[in-house]
């Protein structure tokens, strides 16, 4: 199976080389997309050798992905896998989620499989999002907001074509309801090597729930 | 309606259509857009000139002051122009990403071959 690592990239010149070799590490073709970061990354990026896209304006993350899936299908890949440019997803888990792509669309690697949920405010939203899918699909998904997932080919042709999504949850429902075959595992993540989540501006968090609420329960 | 009220719908849409005509002709505006804007001036033009349409308008669906009448029409109209732009702009953000994909991979190729 031909598979390419998918790192999406927006101002992570502290975590993006360490990102990088560790996926190196285990030989996997791998294309990292800068989504015309501000800082130094591209600089990083170039001198280190490393097969990128560099993007021209600032598209966000949804779409980011989407370009990722674009450029596996156009080049013949069986598969994709998306790992954060953070540092969040540890190289070595990798193959957990591939092995079981071989006979799943979709393979979603989660932290909460046998451990439980810590008890904060992002967790109490990863609940409410839970909850959401479980009243429109009847499914039940331990870490719906996990970035780490594999697809495969015919995902991949879906997703690249059109793709109406706000973020990872909305997107797992549409593929629950269309009825491909998905799978959880189970994956350890690490906190962030440096910077800043994203969520840490409460604003955006709250913009972020609603919205893929409402995707959620209305349009998928 | 009363008189101002049909006096500024004449001259307001009359001096629009004339602005609308000299932007188009400057090149500014599209003309595939322009048709649309010239049918708005051209009915509001036709409102302040025969507000019979507007009476008929309003006795039809149960508005007893015409004036409320013509606001309705037009904030109806807006609506859906307003509508009408999101669509060209979600349309706009598709076509921008695939020239964002298809410059990033030129991009990458230019890099491979140095």
């Amino acid at each position: 199976m031909k598979i390419l690592v998918i790192i999406p990239c927006f101002n992570e010149e502290a975590n993006i080389v360490k990102v990088v070799n560790g996926v190196k590490k285990f030989n996997y073709d791998y294309l990292i997309i800068n989504d015309a970061s501000t800082d130094n990354s591209e600089k990083i990026l170039k001198e280190n050798n490393y097969n990128f896209l560099s993007l021209v304006n600032n598209v966000g993350l949804a779409s980011v992905t989407r370009i990722g899936f674009k450029y596996a299908y156009d080049n013949g890949y069986d598969g994709c896998i998306c790992v954060d440019g953070d540092g969040q997803h540890p190289a070595d888990e990798i193959i957990k989620l591939l092995e079981c792509l071989k006979d799943n669309d979709y393979v979603l690697g989660s932290r909460f499989i046998n451990k439980k949920k810590p008890l904060t405010l992002r967790m109490l939203g990863s609940e409410i999002i839970s909850l959401a899918i479980k009243i429109k699909t009847n499914k039940i998904v331990k870490d719906p907001t996990s970035g780490m997932r594999a697809i495969g080919r015919r995902i991949m042709k879906e997703f690249s074509n059109s793709m109406n999504f706000i973020a990872e949850p909305d997107a797992l429902c549409y593929i629950i309801k269309k009825g491909y075959k998905y799978k959880e595992v189970e994956v350890n993540m690490v906190d962030r090597i440096d910077g800043v989540s994203y969520f840490q501006n409460p604003i955006k968090a709250i913009k972020y729930m609603v919205s893929v609420l409402i995707s959620i329960i209305l349009i998928q | 309606m009363n008189l101002a009220l049909r006096y500024i719908l004449i001259i307001t849409s009359f001096l629009w259509l004339l602005f609308l005509i000299r932007t188009i002709i400057k090149n500014k505006l599209d003309i595939k857009f322009s048709i649309l804007w010239i049918f708005l001036g051209i009915f509001i033009f036709l409102i302040g000139l025969f507000p019979e349409i507007i009476y008929l308008f309003s006795r039809l669906i149960g508005i007893e002051i015409p004036s409320n009448a013509v606001f309705l029409l037009m904030f109806f109209i807006i609506y859906c122009l307003v509508f009408y732009l999101y669509l060209k702009i979600s349309k706009h953000n598709q076509e921008l990403l695939n020239l964002n994909y298809e410059i990033a991979i030129l991009k990458s190729k230019i890099r491979g071959d140095k």
